[in-house]
Parts: C-alpha cells; sequence; structure tokens
C-alpha cells in the first residue's frame, strides 16, 4: 500500500501561506499530526483534519507579509528611482512632460468618446426602449426619423410586447420669463413618457398630466420662471398669437447634458390632438417621435415587423415600399442614419468621436516611445549599479522589476502633471465640443479609472523597452563601462519611424481639410450671398408678410426684399420618366436679389395672373433629368397641390440650394400659393446698428411679441461646414501636438547618440573634420528615418481622407502639392529639433572630452 | 501576578506542559484529546503557544527533525517559572473560591 500523504495542494497552500520561521513547527507539526489521525481514525478524517487546520492556518499570513523581501525591495526601488529622478532632475522634467502632455490628450480625449458613447444609458430602462423609424422604398430608399400619431394610439393596443409608449412632439411657444417674453420649444408627450425615462421629481408629480391644461417642468425652466419659490403658473403664448395660462403641477430635475433628450416644458398630447383633429387619423403623417420601452423578453425585429403589419392593413402604400423599424434608443446620438428632431437632439458624429480617438491614441503613442527612449538613454548612466545589482544576485526579473517600478512613479508623476495640463486645457476643449468640462468632470470616479488604465497601458507600453534592454545586457561590459545602446537597433529606429508616420499623418489631414473648407466656402454656390439677411416669419398670415415687406422696402438701404416658402420635395412623373424635385414657393424678386442666372425664358412677372397661377422656373438639373428639350413656354406635367401642368416661363442655371455634399438636384420654382412663405431674404447695403433698429421696429409693429432674429446669409452657408470646419480645427491641434511630442523624441534620440559619441567627434575635430562634416555625418542617419517615416504617414493619410473626400461633389486633389507641403512642415522641424542637438558636436571643444585619455 | 489573566485553553495548556515537561504541537494534542475527549485543532494549539510564549509563561527552542514530520524540524515547548508560578496562583483562586461553595445538597439534586 502506498504511503498515505496529505493533500498535495493543501500542502502547498500551506507552504505559501505560512511566514518562513513557521514552517518547521507549523508544517511538520501538521504533517505528524496526519500520520497520528490516519493510525488512529482513518484517512478521511486525517485528510479532512489536515484541510481544516490549513485552513486555519491561515492567520499566520498576516505575519507573513510584515516582513516580506518583495515588499522590503519596493520600497528600495521607490527610493532609488526617486533619488535618480532628482538627480536628472531637468532630463527627467522634460521627458515626464512630454509624457503627460500625451496622457492629458489621451485622458481628455477618452473622456470625451466615453462620454459621447455612454449617451442616454442613464436610464434605467434605456436597454430596451426604441423609436419608431421608417423605411420608405419610393425611387430610392427615404430614410425617415419619425412616426405619426396614430402609430402611438394604436400600437399599444395591438401589440402586447409594448410595455410603454408615448409620443412626443414639439411645441414652439413664447414663455413668459421673469425677464420678459422668449420663444421656446415646449414638448408634447403621453404619460407613459414617465416609465419610460427616469424621471426625478423635486415637487408634485404627472398625476394630473392628462390634463391639457397642466404642464409639468424642469427646475431649469422653474428657475427661469421665478426667482424665489416655484410658481403655480405659467403663461405661453402659441404661434398663432393665443395666450393662455397653463397650471404647473410638477417640476423634475434637469436631464444630464448627454441625454439625446432634454425637455423644459412637458404637457399632454391630448393638447396637441385637441388643436389637430385632422391629423390624427393618417397612418403615415409622419410628424412627431414616437419611443418605446419593450417588455424584457421581447424580440425587436418581431415587434417591428408587426408594426409594419399593422401599417400596411391600414394604408394603401401601392408602388412603394414601406417598412416599420425601431431604433435603440442608446443609438439615436451617433446615428446619422435617421434624422431627428421633434426634440430629439443628435448632436454626435460617429466620424468626429473617431478622429478624437485617433488623435488620443497617437499621442499617447507617441509620446509613450518619447518616454521608453528617453529613459533607456537615462538610465544607461546606470549600468554600473545594474552590474553591480546583478553580481550581488538579483537575477534578470529583479531588475527588470525594478526598471518597471521606476517608470511607474515616473508615469504617475506624469499622470499629476497631465491633470494639470487638463486644468488649463479642459476649458478650451469644452467650448470647442459644446461641453462644461472642468477639471472636476476628470476626477469623476468613472474617469479616474480611465486615467488610471491609461497609466497602466503607458507603462506597459513605455515600461517594456527600456526595461528589457537594461535588465538583458552583458554584465563584464557595463561594469567596465564600455556599453552602449547601439542607434542601430531594427527596434529603436523603428520606433522613431513609427512617431514620424504618426506625425505626417495628422499634419497631411491638417493640410486636406484646411484646403477642403477653403475650397467649399470659397466655391461659388451660383448665387451672391453677401449684403443679404436672412429672417424666418413667426406668423405665416400672407397679409402681414405683405404688409412687413413694403415697410421694409420703405427704409432706406434696403434695395429688394424677397419672401420664399424653402426647399420641399415632391415626385415628379411623367410617363417612365419618374424622379424626386425640390420645389420652392418664391416671389419675384427671389431671382434678382440671389443674382441667379436665367439660361432662357424670363424671370417671373406679378402683372401676368398667367405667373402667379401656372408659372414655374426650372433649374438646368430639372430639364436634364426630365429630357425635355426647348421647354420655354410649354406645359410639363409636374404636379403639387392646385398647381397642374404649369408652364415654363424660364430655366434657371443650376445652383448650389443644397450643401455641398449633396448632389445638385433638379428644382422647381413657383409663385403660386401652394405653400406660405416661411422666410425674408433682405438685400441692403448698410447693416449698421441704426438699420438694424429700424428693420426691428418694423418687425415688431407686425409681428409683436415674436423677437426680431436675423442672420447674414453668408454667415448661414458658412453653418453648412460647421462640422467641417470643427473637424479642421481639431486635427489642427492634434497635428501641431503630434509633431511636438515627435520631435521631443527626435531630440532625445539624437541627443543619446551624440552624447555617446561625443570622443570619436572630437578625434575627428583634430583631425580636422570641419563642423559642416560632423552635421552630415549625423543627419544623414537620421533624413532616412523622416523619410520613411513620412511615405508610410502620407501613404496613410492619402488612402484614408481619399475615401473621405469621396462624399464631397467639389474635392481637392490628393497629389504631389499636398505630399510636398506636408514634407516640408515635417522637414523644417525635424531638422531643427536635429539641429538644436547637433550644435554642441559641431563646436564643441575636443580638448574637453579627450583629456581624460 | 493578578494582572495576568489567562483564557481557558491557555490554561490547559500551560497545564499540560507542566505535567509534560518539554513537549510539542502534537503532543499537547494528543494529551488533550486524551483529558479531554474530543478533537482540537493545532494552529489553535500554535496559536495559544505564541501567545503564552509573548507573555513570557512558556519557553521554546527547536528540537530533532523526524522523518514522519517530512523532515521538519520540531518546535519544544516548556513552561517557565513564571508559567509555574501562575499556574499555582491560579489554583489558590480556585480553590479559595471553591472552599465557599456549598456541597451539593437537595436544591440542586432536584432539578
Amino acid at each position: 500500500m502506498p504511503l498515505s500523504r496529505p493533500p498535495k495542494w493543501a500542502d502547498k497552500w500551506l507552504e505559501h501561506i505560512l511566514p518562513i520561521h513557521l514552517v518547521d513547527e507549523v508544517m511538520g507539526d501538521l504533517h505528524e499530526a496526519y500520520r497520528w489521525r490516519l493510525s488512529e481514525k482513518g484517512e478521511s478524517y486525517a485528510k479532512r483534519m489536515f484541510i481544516w487546520e490549513v485552513f486555519r492556518s491561515m492567520r499566520f499570513f498576516s505575519q507573513k507579509s510584515q516582513n516580506n523581501n518583495q515588499l522590503m525591495l519596493l520600497g528600495n526601488y521607490v527610493k532609488i528611482g526617486y533619488r535618480f529622478l532628482w538627480k536628472t532632475r531637468t532630463y527627467s522634467s522634460i521627458n515626464i512632460f512630454g509624457l503627460a502632455i500625451g496622457i492629458a490628450i489621451a485622458w481628455l480625449s477618452s473622456v470625451y468618446v466615453v462620454e459621447e458613447l455612454s449617451f442616454d444609458r442613464f436610464h434605467e430602462k434605456s436597454g430596451r426602449t426604441y423609436r419608431i423609424v421608417a423605411d420608405l422604398e419610393h425611387n430610392g430608399i427615404h430614410k425617415i426619423g419619425g412616426a405619426s400619431y396614430i402609430m402611438g394610439e394604436e400600437f399599444p393596443k395591438q401589440i402586447p410586447a409594448i410595455e410603454s409608449i408615448s409620443r412626443y412632439k414639439s411645441w414652439y411657444v413664447l414663455l413668459k420669463t421673469g425677464e420678459g417674453t422668449v420663444p421656446y420649444v415646449a414638448h408634447r408627450a403621453d404619460r407613459d413618457l414617465f416609465n419610460i425615462l427616469d424621471f426625478e421629481f423635486v415637487s408634485g408629480g404627472y398625476s394630473s398630466f392628462d390634463n391639457p391644461d397642466a404642464v409639468v417642468i424642469s427646475e431649469s425652466v422653474a428657475n427661469r420662471l421665478g426667482k424665489e419659490s416655484i410658481p403655480e403658473e405659467l403663461e405661453l403664448t402659441t404661434y398663432n398669437g393665443a395666450t393662455k395660462r397653463y397650471q404647473i403641477s410638477g417640476v423634475y430635475k434637469d436631464f444630464p447634458a448627454n441625454s439625446t433628450i432634454r425637455p423644459g416644458i412637458l404637457i399632454s398630447i391630448r393638447h396637441y390632438a385637441n388643436t389637430n383633429q385632422h391629423r390624427l387619423k393618417t397612418w403615415f403623417d409622419i410628424n412627431m417621435n414616437v419611443v418605446l420601452t419593450l417588455m424584457r423578453d421581447a424580440d425587436a425585429a418581431d415587434v417591428s415587423a408587426l408594426m409594419t403589419k399593422i401599417l400596411l392593413q391600414n394604408g394603401d402604400f401601392s408602388g412603394s415600399n414601406v417598412e416599420l423599424k425601431l431604433q435603440p434608443f442608446t443609438k439615436i446620438h451617433t446615428s446619422s442614419e435617421y434624422e431627428t428632431g421633434n426634440g430629439l437632439r443628435a448632436t454626435a458624429n460617429k466620424e468626429l468621436i473617431y478622429l478624437v480617438l485617433i488623435i488620443g491614441i497617437f499621442c499617447l503613442v507617441i509620446s509613450s516611445i518619447n518616454f521608453a527612449n528617453f529613459s533607456v538613454s537615462n538610465y544607461m548612466t546606470r549600468m554600473k549599479e545594474v552590474a553591480v545589482r546583478k553580481i550581488l544576485g538579483s537575477g534578470r526579473k529583479r531588475v527588470f522589476q525594478q526598471f518597471i517600478v521606476e517608470i511607474f512613479l515616473s508615469s504617475s508623476l506624469a499622470l499629476v502633471l497631465s491633470l494639470v495640463i487638463i486644468l488649463i486645457i479642459a476649458p478650451l476643449f469644452s467650448v470647442y465640443a459644446d461641453k462644461s468640462y472642468t477639471v472636476f468632470t476628470f476626477l469623476h470616479w468613472k474617469y479616474l479609472v480611465v486615467g488610471f488604465v491609461i497609466l497602466y497601458i503607458v507603462t506597459l507600453l513605455s515600461g517594456f523597452y527600456p526595461s528589457i534592454v537594461l535588465s538583458g545586457f552583458d554584465l563584464v561590459s557595463a561594469i567596465k563601462g564600455k556599453l552602449r545602446i547601439s542607434s542601430k537597433g531594427i527596434f529603436n529606429r523603428s520606433l522613431l519611424v513609427v512617431q514620424f508616420a504618426l506625425a505626417v499623418f495628422l499634419v497631411t489631414g491638417m493640410i486636406v481639410f484646411e484646403r477642403q473648407l477653403d475650397l467649399m466656402l470659397g466655391f461659388d454656390p451660383g448665387y451672391d450671398d453677401s449684403g443679404i439677411l436672412y429672417m424666418e416669419i413667426p406668423d405665416p398670415d400672407e397679409q402681414k408678410v405683405d404688409f412687413v415687406k413694403s415697410e421694409m422696402l420703405a427704409i432706406s438701404g434696403i434695395s429688394a426684399v424677397t419672401r420664399f416658402a424653402g426647399n420641399n420635395n415632391t415626385t415628379y412623373k411623367a410617363g417612365e420618366t419618374v424622379f424626386d424635385t425640390y420645389h420652392n414657393r418664391v416671389d419675384e424678386h427671389y431671382i434678382p436679389i440671389l443674382k441667379l442666372k436665367l439660361t432662357a425664358g424670363r424671370n417671373f412677372d406679378p402683372s401676368r395672373s398667367s405667373d402667379i397661377a401656372e408659372g414655374v422656373i426650372v433649374n438646368e438639373s430639372f430639364i436634364r433629368r426630365a429630357g425635355l428639350k426647348d421647354p420655354v413656354g410649354k406645359r410639363i406635367p409636374f404636379k403639387y397641390g392646385d398647381l397642374n401642368n404649369p408652364v415654363v416661363i424660364g430655366i434657371v442655371k443650376d445652383y448650389h440650394f443644397l450643401d455641398l455634399t449633396r448632389q445638385m438636384e433638379p428644382m422647381v420654382l413657383y409663385m403660386s400659393p401652394q405653400y406660405v412663405y416661411q422666410h425674408v431674404l433682405v438685400k441692403s447695403e448698410a447693416h449698421d446698428i441704426a438699420f438694424i433698429n429700424q428693420l426691428d421696429r418694423t418687425w415688431r409693429q407686425v409681428f409683436d411679441p415674436f423677437p426680431f432674429n436675423y442672420t447674414q446669409l453668408s454667415e448661414l452657408n458658412k453653418r453648412q461646414y460647421e462640422w467641417e470646419s470643427q473637424i479642421k480645427e481639431l486635427t489642427q491641434y492634434g497635428a501641431i501636438i503630434a509633431i511636438f511630442l515627435a520631435c521631443m523624441g527626435l531630440m532625445g534620440v539624437v541627443g543619446t547618440h551624440v552624447r555617446q559619441r561625443l570622443k570619436e567627434v572630437s578625434i575627428r575635430k583634430v583631425n580636422g573634420a570641419t563642423p559642416q562634416l560632423i552635421f552630415r555625418l549625423f543627419l544623414t542617419r537620421y533624413v532616412v528615418f523622416t523619410l520613411v517615416g513620412f511615405m508610410i504617414g502620407i501613404t496613410g493619410a492619402f488612402y484614408l481622407l481619399g475615401s473621405w473626400l469621396d462624399k464631397y461633389i467639389v474635392r481637392i486633389a490628393l497629389g504631389w502639392e499636398i505630399s510636398l507641403i506636408s514634407l516640408l512642415i515635417i522637414s523644417v522641424i525635424a531638422f531643427v529639433a536635429i539641429l538644436s542637438q547637433l550644435y554642441k558636436p559641431m563646436y564643441l571643444n575636443p580638448v574637453k572630452y579627450l583629456r581624460d585619455e | 501576578m493578578n494582572d495576568y489573566s489567562l483564557g481557558a485553553l491557555e490554561e490547559l495548556i500551560l497545564l499540560v506542559l507542566l505535567s509534560q515537561g518539554k513537549t510539542y504541537g502534537v503532543e499537547i494534542a494528543k494529551q488533550y484529546e486524551h483529558h479531554f475527549n474530543q478533537s482540537i485543532s493545532l494552529p489553535a494549539i500554535h496559536v495559544v503557544l505564541k501567545r503564552l510564549e509573548k507573555k513570557g509563561f512558556v519557553k521554546s527552542e527547536f528540537g530533532e527533525p523526524t522523518a514522519e514530520r517530512g523532515g521538519r524540524r520540531k518546535r519544544n515547548y516548556e513552561a517557565t517559572d513564571l508559567g509555574y508560578k501562575l499556574a499555582v496562583k491560579l489554583q489558590e483562586n480556585r480553590n479559595r473560591i471553591w472552599s465557599t461553595i456549598p456541597k451539593m445538597e437537595v436544591k440542586y439534586a432536584t432539578i
């Protein structure tokens, strides 16, 4: 019979937990007791007892860690690390500062990205909350971000998987606040909205929400109404001029900024139903949002299929394919697939988020590489220390640990310093990103975790290389002081190349975005927007609009006024030819004010009643798409409202009424009153305060209490490219930081290289080498790195940017010109960085470095 | 002397040490089981021994390694003079109190 032994694992575990001075006694006793119990009461009892005793021995473990070797060594590492940092404080502080910049940028960008991606997730049921959207296939696929009133009415009755459902629609009103009447967007919703989203009421509640004369408001609105106490009523004026007081039945806490839905004033959807009876029964009258929460076990695809089925039973969709879908609530923020509106605001752009992330990662990688290179060269002075440690018996693992601890120490300092940097740049970034970041945002535990994760990544990224280099060198040469870091190492070189590739990537991006934006802003859209003011009409009463127009024309300085309805969409059908076309109701001044060019025919003439009743002016794209030949004076089969087979009286040259990411689309202009006028353009030479005041007075005379708001048309056009200019700005900052960091890295590498070769340079100088020769000696090898990095960077940039530019109708060419500018920028800066380090060997006094031999 | 107090297990182990002379963990466990007819875990004994040693009632030294211990040394414990005095003192105290307890009579017996 083989000898019975205590369980091996328990024995191992015991050995692990026991402090060394107790091993003999306790382990010995336990083993002896095992034998004793084995002989007396059998194996299973002995084993059970042994395991129990091992478990009870855990109490000795606390004695173990108190005089732990590893812990003592750790203390020693920290102490030595601290002394070394202090000894090389100038060099180290540059090193740490560079890393701090990288960490700060990475931290900032990761907070931004985390925040953007965590949008709307704070609602408890956000995971099973959806919005109804529709895909309509009709001359191409139309993605419609919205639903109708009746869907919100019928779906919950017919689909049991819907837990709660609410309609959500904007309501434009004037709100009477403590500081006067202001335009405000209130929202109409169903009572279920309070079950879908996490509302927190500070007073009152939503129990009387179904009363159409009661509202619930957010705290911020309450504060605007009255300073001291929450008022009982508020006064709203609708856009048809009716003023009414509403009872405030509850006040809730405002939703945080990372919310797509942020209502200020909520009123029951019945309020809408009461005033819009004619819009309640049409299934595909899409003019509001419907959000819903599904039951826990429901499948969104099944529910949307059922919805589509119900929709098709209730409407005639022959000739087109329609499908209802459920868009996850948390996806609304970053998705540009479906439009948002009616109180839902999608502000994020995925590309922008990725760009921020890329810049953050790039900066972190570049600065980590710098840090690694800096550290290696800094620690080279400690080869003797490492050699002594090794002779005294510390293995490679211990030396490795030591340097990891030291690097962790430096990167922790960098983390603290990066907080200071964030303190400075966070307010700037907040303004830029339209967020309210302060340094306290970053001290929130969630983002502190992010910070520490970054810290660990940095320590790993930048710690391994120097630690491996330092722990692994040859003992004898080290102690003789003969070792030097070879700059021939493939790894070292490729790091430099990577840094430059990343910097070049961002620099090229910067140039491309800059040029593309310039191109778009300077692009002639086919009309003249200079000196034109744009206003929105609050009250579409035709008489009022006519009156305001005539009053405005009386103001000196105004040369012309035009009214128009805005771009609308319809389908043109003529036999086989079917396409979507834009149409716009304008007046006779529209074409002259915008200086649109008529290529054939004439402008509208209001003195001819036929022009008003059935005259249209179409653009060239329309002619092309419709395949018309010489259409002026002929009737075309265009139909919209009462406008039936109108006569073409003129052809206008194509102009970009849409932004430059969109193709030139067909357009029909008419005067026939199929739409109310909603916009006014005023052309004037002067835009001074007196003039604006005069305009303001005229406006109020007609539209009071609606305030007078105006925008320069050219400003409005620029805003179309807001996103592009945001991207441009962001890459600009990213590129500048990346170049700065990459140059720091270059300086570090060159500096190390130079210091190691001072003696060689001195001998060369003694033998007659000129500064120019020395310069060339060093420069040539770095030119190669820079060029290889440049090639990689520009290839990557061209590849990615090329596909991005493809969506624009007008786009810059990515050619040698941009490469050349980017090369020039990079090489000039790199040259200066290298030169600053080469100054020393070029002009050193050889005696100084040769003296000791 | 009166400042020292001992837990029940501490006192028992001290008594075992006094009666056995020089001894070690497993032997104490055997004695304990012999006297009280119930098992005891060794770490409990170890902890008590360390505590007694810290208080100065026992002293210890390494003994011989044996095969059944896996070649590990014993640690032999021995009561000190102080330990002896304390045990005597505790026993005297107990006797004094015991003497005041009346003989068991009817009132206990009927319970």
